[in-house]
């Protein structure tokens, strides 16, 4: 019968936060309550998690008297105590964010380049074989980049049609 | 058993001034539970000691008074934090304990006062 209820609040929890995973576990103290463990949860969603928890259960069917108790990891408690439990998106979110740094610092090192010797052409060159050669099969929206792309400085019209050419 | 509620209430409120979590959530909750417990041995005779004496004092709190399911709830999330912090390993959460203080002090009066009237 626990078994079963288990199962039934596990499914509940996966289907409305699938991507953050969720443990039930009987606490040690007492077998009528339930810890409700959900981890790698972003702050600002924490509180909603909690509420949802607190709701399910009113919502379980009267035969079961059992308290859930909602413990709701963040991100970061997640990641220094639970780190087995970051959720493969957030691993992604972070291979992202690791390219777009080093994306950036190339940026930043070919318009020196440019700016001084080269033509504009190769900093798309760079650009482009970098995010090959990272994201492999992480989309990245081009969106994401121009909020964080280097101020290209001023050049005179003139010298840059003749360094494109 | 009103002087262990009031003594761990006290010791939970100093160590959570101190930063110390865990022990705060721990004393905390005992502060509370030991005042529901208070009412429930005086008012309705309980005497039960086992594994199921934390759910049963929260089942008082959710059944008894007209604001019975929101201070349920309290109850129910001090508990999960001292679980927290005598059981897992990370430390709870202190905005957590911080926004439970309140109503927690108001379960722990009122059992307490109810307990004393009888």
């Amino acid at each position: 019968m626990k078994e079963i209820l288990y199962k039934k609040i596990q499914a509940v929890m996966n289907s409305e936060f699938p991507d953050f995973p969720c443990v039930i576990q009987e606490s040690p103290e007492d077998s009528r309550a339930l810890w409700v463990q959900v981890f790698s949860v972003p702050e600002t969603e924490v509180e909603i998690v909690e509420d949802f928890i607190d709701d399910l259960e009113d919502r379980l069917p009267p035969d079961h008297e059992v308290f859930l108790l909602p413990m709701v990891k963040s991100l970061d408690v997640t990641r220094q105590y639970y780190p087995q439990y970051l959720s493969s998106i957030l691993e992604c979110d972070e291979r992202v964010i690791q390219c777009i740094q080093k994306i950036i610092e190339k940026l930043e090192n070919e318009w020196k380049y440019v700016t001084t010797q080269g033509p504009p052409v190769r900093v798309f060159e760079s650009v482009t074989s970098e995010i090959i050669k990272n994201m492999n099969t992480v989309t990245i929206q081009s969106e994401s980049l121009h909020s964080c792309e280097p101020q290209r400085p001023e050049v005179p019209e003139e010298e840059e049609l003749t360094l494109a050419a | 058993m009103q002087d262990k509620s009031e003594e761990n209430w006290k010791v939970g409120l100093q160590c959570l001034k101190e930063g110390n979590l865990n022990a705060a959530a721990n004393r905390l909750y005992y502060g509370m539970f030991q005042a529901v417990l208070l009412y429930a041995r005086k008012i309705t005779g309980y005497e039960k000691t086992d594994r199921t004496v934390h759910g049963d004092m929260c089942d008082i709190v959710k059944n008894l008074g007209t604001a019975s399911y929101k201070y349920g709830k309290v109850y129910r999330k001090l508990w999960s934090l001292r679980d927290i912090a005598d059981y897992q390993d990370d430390p709870p959460d202190r905005r957590g304990i911080e926004n439970l203080l309140s109503d927690c002090e108001k379960i722990r009066q009122n059992y307490l006062k109810k307990a004393s009237a009888s």
